[in-house]
C-alpha cells in the first residue's frame, strides 16, 4: 500500500458552523470541529444526536443548511471528488449487492475509484480475513462479515482517512478486538487518520486518540481523551480502609470542612491535595483504622459523558 | 474513458447476476415466442386447413409487433427499472456516492449497461424469429432480407428507446415496484386508450407508442395515429432525452 499520506500539518476534517436542519429540526448546530490528521479521532454521542448526519454532510450525502467544510486540505462541496478519492466511508449499516460475491462487491466498487484499486482487493480481503469465503454471495454473510468487507471497501482507495460510522455494530468480542488492533495499526504504523462515530463510550476510549462529545446537534467537548476525562473533573483521591463508617465520623469531627463520602470499601476525599491526603492517612492510622490502598480517583470518560450530557438535559 | 468502460462493466455485472430478473426478460421474449411458434406448429400440423405455416410473412410481422410493443418493451421496462432504481431501492447508491464519483457519471454508466442486457435479449428474439419465419414458412411469402433488418432494428431501437425511459423513471422514483407498476401500465394501458381517443387529435402523436409504431416497417396493422416518419424520430428522441434528463436530475439532487 501507498502510504504517502495527506500532509499531517493540515487537519484531516475540519468544519465551520456546520448546520444541518430537516424543516423545523436542528440536526446538527453550527459545530466547529477539527479532526487532526494522522490520529483515530472518536464521535461520541448518544442515538440522534447528530452524528451521522455530521458524517452524511462530510462525504456528500446530503447538503448542509450552513457552514463550511475541509476534507484533507480540500474545500467541500468544490473539492469534493478530490477529497473523496483518498477517503474510505461507512456510514450506518454498510449496504452491498446481496446478490454478488464479496470479491464481485468490491469489483463494482472499485470500477469507480482510480485504476490501481481493482489491484488492491485481492489484499484487502486478506486483511480483513474475507479470503476464503470472498466467492461466497453476500446475502450469505453474517453482520461481522458484512462490516468486515466494509472496511474493505474503504481500503481500495488506500485512503488517507476512514470515516466509520458505528463501525462496531454486529461484530463479536474477538472482532471488536481485531477491529482496534486494526485501527491502531492504520494509525500508527500507516499514518492515516480514522475518524470514528459511536454511543459506545469504552470502544472510543480504547481506540481513540481524542474525541468530541456530540448531544442534539451540538459539539460540547473535544479533546484528547485524557483532557475530556480531566475536564470538570472534581479532583479527588480514593482511600480503601476499614470501617469506612467510623472513618467517616472521625474525619468529619477533625475538619468539618473537609470534603467526604463514605464508600462501600473507603471513603472519597474530594482533594488531591497531598499534604491534606497524607495528614487524613495518618489521622485513620492513628485511630487504628487500616488503611489498605490511597489513590487519586480515576474518572471514565463515561463519568465525562454523562456529566454532560445531564448537563444540557438540565439546561433544556 | 477507462473507468467508464470499468463503471459501465461494473453495471453490467450487477445487472447479469439478476438471474431472476434476466430469466423473466428471456421469458417474455425468447420464451413468448418459442410457445407462439409451438402453438402454431402444431396446429398446422393437425388442422392445415384452418391453421396456416407458422412461419412466413404474416407471423413475422406479428412477432416484430409483439417484441417491438407488447412483451419485449416490458421486458426492456423491466431490466431498465432494475438499471435505474435498484440502487435508490437496495442503498447501495450511498456507497458508491461516497467515493465522491460525480453523480451524473453513476447515472450515465446505467443506461449502456441496460442497453446492453436488453439488446441481447431483444436480439435473441429477433434470430429466433427471424429463423422461424423463413425455417417454416411452407408455401407463404417470407419478408426480404432488406426488410428483415429494417424489422429487427425497429425492434432494438424500440427495446432500447423503452429501456432509457426505464432507466431515467426508475431514477427518479427511486422505487423498483412503483417504477415498474407505472411504466408497465403506461406501455401496455394507457398508452394504447390514449391513440384510441380521437379527441385528444393531434397531441396523440405525442404518445412514444404512436411514434414507434409509426416506423415499423412492413406490415403494421392498424396505424392508430398517423405522423410523418421525421416527427415519429423527433418523439422518440424526445422521450429518451427528457427521461434520462430527469433521472440525472434526481441523480444529483437526492439525498442518498
Amino acid at each position: 500500500m501507498n502510504h504517502l499520506r495527506h500532509t499531517h500539518t493540515e487537519p484531516a476534517i475540519e468544519t465551520v458552523g456546520l448546520t444541518k436542519r430537516f424543516d423545523e429540526r436542528l440536526a446538527v448546530d453550527a459545530v466547529n470541529l477539527t479532526v487532526p490528521a494522522g490520529s483515530a479521532f472518536g464521535l461520541l454521542g448518544h442515538n440522534g444526536a447528530g452524528k451521522t448526519t455530521l458524517i452524511r454532510m462530510l462525504v456528500g450525502l446530503t447538503q448542509p443548511s450552513a457552514g463550511q467544510m475541509t476534507l484533507l486540505g480540500h474545500e467541500l462541496p468544490a473539492g469534493r471528488e478530490r477529497a473523496l478519492s483518498r477517503v474510505g466511508a461507512i456510514v450506518e449499516e454498510p449496504m452491498f449487492y446481496s446478490h454478488l460475491s464479496g470479491r464481485e462487491n468490491l469489483r463494482v466498487a472499485a470500477a469507480v475509484r482510480e485504476p490501481q484499486a481493482a489491484g488492491r482487493i485481492a489484499s484487502v480481503l486478506e486483511r480483513v480475513g474475507l479470503s476464503d469465503r470472498a466467492d461466497d454471495k453476500v446475502r450469505k454473510y453474517s453482520m461481522g462479515m458484512r462490516q468486515r468487507l466494509g472496511i474493505a471497501r474503504c481500503l481500495l482507495s488506500d485512503p488517507s482517512l476512514l470515516i466509520l460510522d458505528e463501525p462496531s455494530n454486529g461484530l463479536d468480542p474477538g472482532g471488536m478486538l481485531e477491529f482496534r488492533m486494526m485501527v491502531r495499526a492504520m494509525v500508527e504504523e500507516e499514518g492515516r487518520t480514522v475518524f470514528i462515530s459511536s454511543h459506545l463510550l469504552d470502544e472510543v476510549e480504547k481506540i481513540c486518540d481524542a474525541a468530541a462529545i456530540v448531544d442534539r446537534g451540538r459539539i460540547l467537548a473535544t479533546g484528547t481523551i485524557a483532557e475530556l476525562r480531566a475536564d470538570g473533573e472534581q479532583h479527588s483521591t480514593v482511600i480503601s480502609c476499614e470501617d469506612p463508617n467510623r472513618a467517616l465520623t472521625l474525619l468529619r469531627l477533625r475538619d468539618p470542612e473537609l470534603g467526604v463520602e463514605s464508600l462501600p470499601d473507603g471513603l472519597r476525599l474530594t482533594t488531591n491535595d497531598h499534604t491534606r491526603v497524607a495528614a487524613v492517612n495518618e489521622l485513620l492510622v492513628t485511630h487504628g483504622i487500616a488503611v489498605w490502598r490511597v489513590e487519586p480517583a480515576q474518572h471514565s470518560l463515561e463519568d465525562r459523558f454523562l456529566q454532560l450530557t445531564s448537563q444540557l438535559k438540565d439546561a433544556a | 474513458m477507462t473507468r467508464l468502460r470499468n463503471m459501465v462493466a461494473a453495471d453490467l455485472l450487477k445487472l447479469r447476476k439478476k438471474r431472476t430478473m434476466t430469466w423473466w426478460a428471456f421469458l417474455l421474449t425468447v420464451g413468448v415466442l418459442i410457445a407462439f411458434y409451438a402453438y402454431t406448429l402444431i396446429a398446422h400440423a393437425t388442422d392445415p386447413l384452418h391453421h396456416g405455416p407458422a412461419g412466413g410473412l404474416e407471423h413475422w410481422g406479428n412477432a416484430m409487433s409483439t417484441l417491438g410493443l407488447d412483451f419485449g418493451t416490458v421486458a426492456a421496462i423491466m431490466i431498465g427499472v432494475e438499471a435505474g432504481a435498484a440502487e435508490f431501492a437496495d442503498g447501495t447508491f450511498k456507497e458508491l456516492v461516497v467515493t465522491g464519483r460525480s453523480r451524473l457519471a453513476l447515472f450515465a454508466s446505467r443506461i449502456p449497461a441496460a442497453l446492453i442486457v436488453t439488446l441481447c435479449v431483444a436480439g435473441c428474439a429477433v434470430l429466433i424469429t427471424t429463423a422461424a419465419t423463413f425455417a417454416f414458412a411452407g408455401g407463404d411469402p417470407t419478408p426480404s432480407l432488406s426488410l428483415v433488418l429494417q424489422g429487427a432494428g425497429w425492434v432494438l431501437l424500440s427495446n432500447a428507446v423503452v429501456c432509457v425511459v426505464a432507466v431515467g423513471l426508475g431514477a427518479l422514483m427511486g422505487s423498483r415496484s412503483a417504477a415498474l407498476i407505472s411504466l408497465i401500465a403506461w406501455q401496455t394501458i394507457a398508452s394504447r386508450l390514449l391513440m384510441q381517443t380521437s379527441a385528444l387529435g393531434g397531441a396523440r402523436k405525442s404518445v412514444l407508442d404512436a411514434a414507434l409504431t409509426q416506423l415499423k416497417p412492413g406490415p403494421v396493422g392498424s396505424r392508430a395515429v398517423a405522423m410523418s416518419s421525421l416527427l415519429a424520430v423527433i418523439v422518440i428522441a424526445l422521450w429518451a432525452l427528457i427521461a434520462a434528463g430527469v433521472g440525472a436530475w434526481r441523480t444529483q439532487t437526492r439525498d442518498a
